[in-house]
């Protein structure tokens, strides 16, 4: 999610420039929407906090999910082969 | 040719600091063999510290050996990726797939990496530098060294220290925060045991899926969850024994032999000894404290609605420092009560914090790479 850039240039204007270090890492600084050469502030610091670890659940909780649905078909499977016998 | 000259460098000011390095790199070495904190890392950092400051060393500079292997190796995050299909070959992810629910506490105890974080931005340290130094909190020495080299962090070399001392410290660092934060009676829950069969089909499905769902949340996180979960494919595929052997034993060592060496890179001198590394370490050791009372405090909050109570101890081994931390919960429920047998739920925690730290690792990767 961009949210500012830091220079009156647009992502794409830079690519478009010479090939050089400066441009590619402030396009990397564009593209996160942060500066990574700054500390963050404290309500971006607080943010970043919450986002992670809804991130870090949200991922986890659709594994349980697919674990689950994983063993109950392993389950399911295992049943109808013991009922063919 | 003066042959006295690098000896009387040692007398100037970066000659002193380089006296200070070889102290650490002594003490690290101790630590190694004295007292078996991860030797098969803080050996290998110990003596690459001594090795980079030595005056004019052959073994940095353009064509130094330890230069052109970090380069190879450590600068490009490619050691850490290949350790991490070894370290997925080791992993047995059966007692997590055969309770799953479990995996939810990996998640809470990733809590420290985004504590430290903020506290890191407390303390000053621009966003490079505070993400790389959060993932400390990983209690993964690849992740971290993945992330910081993928943010160009300067602090490379003291976030390993932390991170490789912290893990070898869990035994001291866990069972006082784990006290403070739970009640005698807690402690006695008795958590009962009964091992449900998980298919080979799952085992094998497991690491493909985790890689498709991380991947496609967190892009960045893509090579770190991906060699994890590859090495992890070729043990339970139950066809590459011959390779998830190679993968566990050869490729793991000759690896971890090169890492620990070439990571002292960053352990020169006039990069190390500022007074940004000590915060930096303890930082880290507020990482794996909040890692700690994450996992606890969120059984804490799920026991308020769950008829069959966890015991709390259990969610502090999600913690991905494995397999130290569920041995450590498993001895903490043991002394409490020598009826109590927590393993295998502390082992179902304790691999998927495996799972949750390179997930939390991409996510910081996700923001800001």
């Amino acid at each position: 999610m961009q949210e500012n850039y830091t220079t009156e240039y647009t992502a794409s204007d830079l690519l478009a420039s010479a090939d050089n270090t400066a441009a590619a890492e402030t396009l990397q600084s564009a593209d996160s929407g942060y500066n990574l050469d700054e500390p963050a502030s404290l309500g971006e610091a607080a943010g970043i906090m919450g986002k992670g670890m809804l991130g870090v659940f949200v991922v986890i909780g659709v594994l349980i999910l697919c674990i689950y649905a994983l063993n109950s078909a392993g389950k399911k499977k295992k049943k109808k082969d013991e009922d063919n016998k | 040719m003066d042959i006295f000259g690098n000896v009387t460098e040692l007398f100037t000011v970066l000659g002193g600091k380089q006296l200070i390095m070889w102290i650490i790199g002594a003490v690290l070495i101790i630590l190694a063999i004295k007292k078996e904190m991860e030797p098969s890392l803080l050996l290998p950092m110990g003596f690459g510290t001594i090795l980079v400051n030595l005056p004019n060393s052959g073994a940095i500079g353009e064509e130094g050996a330890i230069e052109v292997l970090f380069n190879m190796g450590i600068a490009n995050e490619l050691f850490p990726l290949i350790l991490f299909i070894g370290i997925g070959a080791m992993i047995d992810f059966g007692p997590l797939l055969s309770n799953p629910k479990l995996m939810i506490f990996g998640a809470a105890s990733q809590f420290g990496i985004f504590v430290a974080f903020f506290i890191a931005t407390l303390a000053g340290f621009d966003i490079r530098d505070a993400a790389s130094i959060a993932v400390i909190g990983a209690a993964d020495g690849p992740t971290s060294i993945f992330v910081s080299q993928t943010l160009n962090s300067a602090y490379t070399g003291a976030i390993m220290v932390a991170a490789y001392s912290y893990m070898a410290l869990v035994p001291v660092i866990q069972p006082p925060v784990i006290k403070l934060l739970t009640t005698r009676k807690e402690r006695l829950i008795r958590m009962p045991y009964s091992q449900a069969s998980v298919t080979k089909r799952t085992k094998i499905l497991f690491p493909i899926f985790v890689t498709i769902i991380a991947g496609l949340v967190a892009p960045a996180s893509v090579a770190l969850v991906g060699f994890l979960m590859f090495g992890n494919l070729i043990r339970e595929c139950g066809v590459l024994d011959n390779l998830s052997d190679t993968a566990q034993n050869v490729l793991a060592n000759l690896i971890t032999i090169l890492l620990g060496l070439t990571v002292a890179n960053q352990m020169r001198a006039d990069s190390f000894l500022k007074w940004e590394t000590i915060l930096v370490i303890l930082i880290g050791l507020c990482a794996f404290i909040f890692d700690t009372a994450g996992g606890v405090l969120f059984a804490k909050f799920l026991n308020l609605f769950l008829k069959q109570k966890i015991n709390p101890m259990v969610g502090a081994a999600g913690i991905s420092a494995f397999p130290m931390s569920s041995r450590v919960i498993h001895k903490m429920g043991q002394k409490e009560d020598n009826q109590n047998f927590l393993l295998m739920h502390a082992v179902a925690v304790n691999v998927s914090g495996q799972v949750a730290s390179v997930i939390a690792g991409g996510m910081i990767l996700n923001f800001f790479a």
